[in-house]
């Protein structure tokens, strides 16, 4: 009888750990794996689509099994690893020039009402400019491609830093600059011990969506010019017909954006303090 | 021992065409001395607190501590307000480190002041959690214990107390006082609440309102630690309330017990 009873208590006990442990599990990787699963058939079946209509199945390549097949040969071969630096360093330098510019833009029209009222709406107005409508300024104004893109990156990256900035100015408790300065605070230790940290998490957050722009603006910008970068090795691979090398280039520039957005989301989390506990 | 505070002649208005908010403001506190300020809402004991902080600079007049013109916030001066305002990023231990790092105080130093202070205000065990994990009165000793830190003369408390449940407040203002009676540590507190003053101070001003000025002044002879309901503190506080009569109109002051105690409103 007690017997039963401790058989019934212990799988009643594994029944309910199993049932704790199962959505923990799919939280966590089932559903992201199905997406990514979802994503690769309509891929795969796009390309069957193509292979079987006689117009179209110049691009057979783009498939799943020829991209990899490219992919495993970009990779091995360490081509493509030049592109990638040069890509990153254009982005890197533009998101600290955006950094640079938009950090202290935003610390002042979110600090001073007046800057904001009169920086509001020009910047309202150049945050709408498609960064590569700079494009032909951009080239006329600089000496190099390089400069030239890097300042295409700066236009998409200024703006959501700047206003990401001025937006956690503006939630700073202004009781704490009366603490600090009772506390004897002078003007550089008030910046760098409470202003700074107090806005680190908006600032992040707004680096994040600068990343995000500046890698979707960063290929478009390589098209023009330059003989390096992904966007360059993207056109490259479309002049020489090698359909499977861009579909692996494509891949690529997406592994590593969504690698920069995770890095972001952790240095955002890193610096919030809104909510932790 | 330091600490005495003059005001001198301080009118102030916060803007050219504003109403006056404090007019001809004189007093005088000693050094190590307990002083409550009570007034009604909007009389301008903030206003004062924070002209006698530094913070605020006065329309007209100065506010002199140790014979020195207040000109700018100090840390030997330090101000308290209803909120603990603690810096949500730091921990426990570095909010209360905050004031000696900003005087450029070395690691260790810094230290051994913290942990006497956390052991003070008895927080030892909190020392490196953040602040939104602690209660509004641990928030609130906190507080004290950062103002504390920088060895200040003078304490200036902007109604510390009033967002606490009544035991938290009521150990709360033991532990001020007596903090500061230990140290010799000139207090000004700003309250709504006469038992408060009546328990924690050695003399009580009253202030009026429309324009902020003081009427009253008020001795507490009482022998420390102070009981809340025995004869003398009903005596002290039965004066407090016939001076505060003086101050007309509206709401009368609320008191610990919650109670309203009459005060006639003279347009009823
Ligand atoms: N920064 C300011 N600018 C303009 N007017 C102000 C400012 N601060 C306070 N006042 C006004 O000055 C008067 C006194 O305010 P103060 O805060 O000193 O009153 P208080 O006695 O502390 O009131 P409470 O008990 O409600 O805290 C009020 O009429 C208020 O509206
Ligand atoms: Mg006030």
């Amino acid at each position: 009888m007690s017997g039963d009873l401790a058989i019934a208590h212990n799988t009643g006990g594994t029944r309910h750990q199993a049932r704790y442990l199962l959505p923990a599990f799919v939280g966590r990787y089932l559903y992201p794996l199905s997406g990514l699963g979802i994503l690769f058939v309509v891929w795969w079946f796009g390309g069957w689509l193509i292979a079987n209509d006689d117009d179209l199945s110049a691009f057979a390549d783009f498939a799943p099994g020829p991209t990899f097949a490219a992919l495993v040969d970009l990779i091995g071969s360490g081509d493509l690893s030049d592109s990638i630096l040069s890509s990153l360093y254009r982005v890197g330098t533009g998101l600290l020039w955006g950094f640079a510019i938009g950090v202290p833009t935003g610390i002042l029209i979110g600090y001073l009402t007046i800057a904001m009222r009169v920086a509001n709406v020009p910047f309202q107005f150049l945050r709408m400019i498609s960064p590569l409508a700079w494009m032909p300024i951009a080239v006329l104004a600089f000496e190099t491609w390089d400069s030239a893109i890097i300042f295409l990156i700066v236009m998409a990256t200024v703006w959501p830093i700047m206003f990401s900035t001025s937006h956690g100015v503006k939630r700073i408790d202004p009781d704490w600059f009366k603490v600090s300065r009772n506390l004897g605070a002078s003007g550089t230790q008030m910046v760098r011990t409470i202003i700074l940290p107090a806005i680190m998490a908006d600032v992040m957050a707004g680096v994040r969506l600068a990343v995000g722009v500046a890698w979707v603006v960063l290929v478009p910008a390589e098209y023009l010019g330059v003989t390096s970068g992904l966007g360059y090795a993207i056109n490259d691979a479309r002049d020489t017909l090698a359909y499977d090398t861009l579909a692996a280039i494509v891949l690529i520039i997406g592994v590593i954006g969504y690698m920069l957005d995770s890095a972001c989301a952790k240095l955002v989390n890193r610096f919030n303090w809104h909510q932790e506990a | 021992m330091s600490g005495s505070i003059s005001v001198d002649y301080v009118s102030h208005q916060f803007s050219e065409t504003a109403e006056a908010v404090l007019v001809d403001i004189n007093l005088n506190v000693k050094a190590g001395e307990l002083v409550s300020l009570i007034g009604r809402s909007g009389c301008g004991k903030s206003t004062l607190l924070h002209i006698m902080s530094g913070l605020v600079d006065p329309s007209e007049g100065c506010v002199r501590i140790d014979g020195k013109t207040v000109i700018k916030p100090s840390a030997r001066w330090n101000m308290m307000f209803q909120k603990a305002s603690l810096f949500p990023w730091m921990s426990i231990r570095e909010n209360v480190a905050l004031g000696l790092k900003f005087a450029g105080i070395g690691k260790k130093e810094i230290s051994s002041k913290v942990d006497e202070l956390l052991d003070l205000i008895s927080l030892t065990e909190k020392a490196d959690v953040k602040p939104r994990s602690l209660s509004g009165g641990q928030q609130q000793r906190v507080a004290l214990a950062r103002s504390l830190a920088t060895s200040p003369t003078v304490l200036l408390l902007d109604e510390p107390f009033s967002a606490l449940d009544t035991f938290t407040r009521s150990a709360l203002q033991q532990d001020v006082a007596t903090i500061c009676r230990q140290k010799g540590i000139t207090m000004v507190l700003v309250t709504h609440d006469i038992d408060e003053a009546v328990l924690m101070s050695d003399r009580v001003l009253v202030m009026d309102q429309n324009p902020g000025r003081i009427i009253d002044e008020i001795a507490v002879d009482l022998s420390w630690p102070r009981k809340h309901m025995n004869q003398d503190f009903q005596r002290v506080r039965e004066k407090l309330l016939l001076a505060f009569k003086g101050t007309e109109k509206t709401e009368p002051p609320r008191t610990l017990d919650g109670g309203r105690h009459g005060v006639e409103s003279s347009a009823a």
